[in-house]
């Protein structure tokens, strides 16, 4: 039932149906969750039953809170933004929760903190793990595969569908143009199918490139949904690095597309070439993917033009996949990857980081700033894609990019803490919040049992403020802090009733 | 000198002017004019630095001269030729941009004269680039050094390494102000152009007047200095001088190889320490003290973040320190108080008795590492000496990111940024965030630049942000008992020479330097 249906439907049902936006998001992070743990248990089943059994009795769980939840609630047609933020919050938290359980369950994992990072790393498309990928049967292989493609999914539905309605400022939509049916996002429910849809569309395509290329049927479904998402996670200890040759373009391919802003996939598919050509994000983001293989090229000895390729769009697309060993490259080209990584994808893309709209409207405000000083009284503006900027979005873009510069440092004082050396723990707050996952400390291959325990839970919140933006967890902060004032109150209360 | 050599001309005007017009012969032109009377003024400081070596070592006294008259020529040959024209905003930036690079210039005279750098191992390039940097440290009053061989130089030379460092702590063209009092109005321009932080703070109506209270507060404040850690045990008369000037510019040169550490006093350092902090706050909060005007220190919303950044950022140190086993409680208060306010009032001085001694923060723990980074990046108070981003305006964006998210929730809320109790006007707040963005800008192509050319990661992140930020040492080979000729290649020295005036001028004069001689040249071919 689309949502405006369900909206006019819902009075009908009377005081049964209650609005929970939040519910509804959880109740369809974890109807994905089950589609994924039914898979993953269907295709495993002749490899490890114990695993395969696990996995179908969360998923029966999360079925049935998914039925439940859909049948008791209804969702309310534009919801204010701190809802949306909150659902979406809930929503990563309740899927890292259940995938933390799977892998306990199953006995893949046996400490809780280490089973919380493997599976935030998952719903939030780090590639940093904590498990050996080579001891995991095909079921497990192919959840921990899953978790990516649909933290991969949630991401996009919130950058595409969700916050742009809700949130002023978004200067990574572009503005619509055209018919109704040109745009990606007409309305929600549409958007929704479209996204999944050509989510979908890519995996597969992704899946068929890697098994044409000789990559075998099993590492080819697990890297197709981990290519697409941009999580980086592979069945295999070395990455691709002893994939066969063609596997590494179809790799770098997609995760050029994974990269790429879904409303340019859109008007590509749409037969809109012009527009897709002309659009100065996916410029900057390919010039930017130029500029770091040339670099890299120019500062590392024997690295071939294919490896250079790859390493760049693998940085700039936030995916973490490798086919070398870069953490021992020059000091020049780790910068570059860096600067790559921080930077990150497109905006609306499965990818993450800043992303280059965003850096490049704060490049242009920086310019800006330059023309104000010489001329001090003169209107100045800035104008990106053929409109003007407004006040609102630029001060949320400013806003936003502060608070996420804050985030990464104290990620990495945090690493710090731990007893990271000062460039490493930079490096690794900076990669995790971008959501490319592998650093110096935890190797090309994410190995995330180099950052200790307490580094591993310190990176969680940075993860999901990397795959959702900074809100939720913002919003998460304010809500324990709303908490514990309650509780205070509370006490309080309590104590004055006592005496 | 007659007052109808110059012409009134008002800012921002393109009119044509009336009253008194300059004689032909002289060329209009605010940029050279400030520039003869900056060049001319730093002569002052060599013959002072040949006057001590001449008392003392002798060595480079006549290099001092030579270098003080060529500066006295060249600065007084371009006062009188020139008369001060148009300031307009790019007029402004032209004047200070290019003041400040021609003084660096001719600040590095006396030491290739003098043979400061000469050095085995160190080839003629190499020494033209040394001498470049040691004066654009300077001047810029951040205190890195390029000398590998402290016993070298004359007592004089040094004299004159230092007296750069107090040049340039309150500011060379706030001097050229001081006594221009025919620039009006646009010297106010000229003195925000320079002063450190988002505006220039007028203390009377006349701006030459501000100039001079300004530089008389110095003056007094270096005087302060000088004569405590004289009358200190330890400390010469040399040493008692030659520290109260870096101390009052926040600049950090020492005539020692191990800075302040050299006199393992107890006394010298919390001496020093007090007048960091001092040197760190708003000068126009010191005058409005000797005015009798004590609650202005209170009332100021940015010295209070900044003394409780200095004193939470120092307990945080000392107790990571602590905790790590290796220091005692005492010589972690020691070392990690010292160097906290040393790097976070941009001074850049170091405590360490040579590499591997308590005070030799490269070797402290990662996360007391990172806090004196944080540190580097946010500076003091607006209107110091000191560099980095400043305090005031770490406060407003950070009241600026929490409304953004505020917004988000309640996306038709009116929520003003505030500092203080006071709402902070719209266009300020954007001017800021501007200036944040472009610093990271600036700091993540430094870090390229640098370690494209060849440096390690960890010396090109200290090394950046040190340069920008004016503070001195850097991290991994280039701290506090290093140097950085032996950190740095020569490529990479001079990007670090212009990084410390950009920090210095805070960004925009050396940016735009060029607007005016382009617009000018743009104007002659029309």
């Amino acid at each position: 039932m689309s949502q405006r249906k369900a909206s006019r439907a819902a009075p009908g049902f009377g005081a049964a149906r209650r609005d929970s936006y939040s519910r509804l998001a959880v109740a369809d992070g974890l109807y994905a969750f089950t589609v994924v743990s039914v898979l993953a248990a269907a295709a495993g089943v002749t490899d490890d039953l114990g695993d395969s059994f696990v996995l179908l009795a969360v998923s029966a769980i999360t079925g049935s809170i998914t039925i439940a939840t859909r049948r008791t609630f209804v969702r309310r047609e534009r919801p204010p933004a701190a809802r949306v933020i909150a659902g979406l919050a809930s929503t990563w938290a309740s899927l890292v929760v259940t995938g933390s359980l799977v892998y306990l369950a199953s006995g893949t994992i046996t400490a809780v903190d280490e089973a919380l990072f493997e599976s935030a790393a998952g719903f939030s498309t780090v590639a940093a793990t904590t498990v050996d990928p080579e001891s995991l049967g095909t079921s497990m292989s192919l959840f921990r595969a899953g978790t990516q493609f649909v933290g991969g999914l949630v991401g996009l539905l919130a950058g595409v569908v969700a916050l742009p309605r809700t949130m002023k400022g978004n200067v990574q939509i572009p503005k619509g143009r055209g018919s109704r049916a040109d745009r990606l996002v007409p309305d929600p429910v549409i958007g929704r199918q479209r996204v999944v849809r050509l989510y979908l569309a890519l995996a597969a395509a992704c899946g068929f490139g890697y098994l044409v290329t000789g990559l075998g049927a099993r590492s080819s479904l697990i890297h197709a949904l981990t290519t697409v998402s941009t999580g980086g996670f592979s069945d295999r200890a070395d990455s691709l690095v002893s994939a066969p040759g063609g596997a590494k373009v179809v790799a770098t391919v997609f995760m050029l597309i994974g990269g790429m802003s879904f409303f340019v996939l859109f008007w590509l598919l749409r037969g809109n070439h012009r527009r897709f050509v002309q659009s100065p994000e996916l410029r900057i983001y390919l010039g930017i993917i130029g500029v770091v293989t040339l670099s890299l090229l120019r500062e590392v000895d024997g690295l071939s033009v294919g490896d250079a390729l790859f390493t760049a769009a693998s940085a700039s697309s936030t995916t973490g996949l490798a086919v070398i060993d870069w953490t021992g490259f020059p000091s020049g080209a780790m910068a570059l990857l860096l600067v790559a990584v921080a930077t990150g994808a497109m905006g609306a893309s499965a990818g993450s980081g800043l992303r280059v709209i965003r850096a490049w409207l704060l490049c242009l405000f920086a310019a800006l700033e330059i023309r104000r000083q010489l001329d001090p009284r003169g209107v100045t503006l800035v104008r990106h894609g053929g409109r003007t900027l407004s006040d609102d979005e630029l001060d949320a873009l400013t806003g936003y990019q502060i608070a996420h510069f804050g985030l990464c440092g104290i990620g990495a004082f945090m690493l710090a803490l731990t007893g990271d050396e000062l460039v490493d723990s930079l490096w690794t707050a900076i990669s995790v919040v971008s959501t490319f996952g592998p650093s110096p400390t935890m190797g090309p291959f994410g190995d995330a049992d180099q950052l200790g325990r307490l580094g591993q839970l310190v990176m969680i919140p940075g993860m999901l403020a990397g795959r959702l933006t900074i809100l939720p967890l913002l919003l998460a902060v304010a809500t324990l802090q709303q908490g514990y004032r309650a509780l205070f109150l509370g006490i309080r209360r309590l104590a004055r009733t006592h005496r | 000198m007659s007052k109808a050599h110059y012409r009134p001309v008002r800012q921002y005007s393109n009119r044509k002017p009336t009253g008194l017009s300059a004689p032909v012969s002289r060329i209009e032109s605010t940029t050279l004019h400030v520039m003869g009377i900056a060049v001319a003024a730093i002569s002052i400081g060599m013959f002072i630095g040949a006057l001590v070596e001449w008392g003392s070592t002798n060595r480079d006294t006549a290099a001092l001269l030579i270098s003080g008259v060529i500066a006295l020529g060249v600065g007084g040959v371009l006062w009188r030729v020139t008369v001060p024209g148009n300031v307009r905003a790019r007029d402004v930036f032209s004047a200070v941009g290019w003041t400040w690079l021609v003084v660096t210039l001719v600040g590095a005279v006396p030491y290739l004269l003098g043979g400061t750098f000469d050095v085995p191992g160190i080839d003629r390039s190499g020494r033209f680039v040394n001498a470049i940097f040691e004066s654009a440290s300077g001047f810029s009053a951040t205190g890195s050094t390029a000398l590998t061989d402290f016993e070298h130089p004359g007592r004089g030379m040094m004299m004159h390494r230092q007296i750069t460092q107090w040049y340039g702590g309150m500011g060379i063209v706030v001097l050229a102000v001081a006594v221009l009092p025919f620039l009006g109005v646009g010297g106010l321009d000229l003195m925000s152009a320079e002063a450190p932080g988002p505006s220039g703070d007028r203390l009377t109506p006349r701006v030459s007047e501000t100039a001079k209270r300004l530089w008389a507060t110095y003056v007094l404040f270096t005087l302060a200095v000088a004569i405590t850690l004289v009358v200190i045990p330890g400390p010469s008369l040399y040493d008692g001088v030659a520290h109260g000037l870096t101390t009052a510019s926040t600049g950090g040169f020492s005539p020692h190889a191990d800075s302040i550490g050299a006199f393992n006093s107890l006394a010298v350092e919390i001496a020093i320490i007090v007048g960091m902090v001092v040197a760190g706050t708003n000068f126009s909060l010191h005058w409005r003290m000797l005015r009798g005007d004590g609650g202005a220190y209170w009332r100021d919303p940015e010295l209070r973040a900044y003394v409780a950044l200095l004193v939470s950022a120092s307990a945080l140190v000392v107790g990571l320190l602590w905790l790590d086993g290796d220091f005692s409680l005492a010589s972690a208060a020691r070392a990690g108080v010292f160097n906290v306010v040393a790097l976070g009032t941009s001074t850049g001085f170091g405590s360490a008795q040579g590499g591997g001694s308590p005070g030799d923060f490269v070797l402290w723990v990662p996360a007391a590492q990172m806090v004196i980074l944080l540190l580097m990046v946010v500076g003091a108070s607006t209107g110091s000496t000191s560099g980095g981003i400043k305090v005031m305006r770490v406060q407003v964006l950070l009241s600026h990111s929490i409304r953004a998210i505020r917004r988000s929730q309640q996306p038709h809320a009116v929520i003003p940024v505030k500092h203080g109790r006071r709402a902070v006007r719209e266009d300020i707040v954007s001017r800021m965030a501007g200036f944040f963005i472009l610093y990271l800008l600036l700091v993540l192509a430094g870090i390229v630049i640098l370690t494209v050319l060849g440096s390690g990661f960890v010396e090109s992140i200290g090394a950046t942000v040190g340069a920008l930020g004016n503070m001195g040492p850097a991290l991994g080979s280039a701290g506090p008992t290093a140097n950085f000729t032996e950190a740095f290649n020569e490529p990479s020295r001079l990007v670090l020479a212009l990084y410390m005036l950009i920090g210095r001028l805070e960004i925009f004069p050396i940016l735009l330097m060029f607007a005016a001689p382009i617009r000018a040249a743009g104007d002659r071919l029309r």
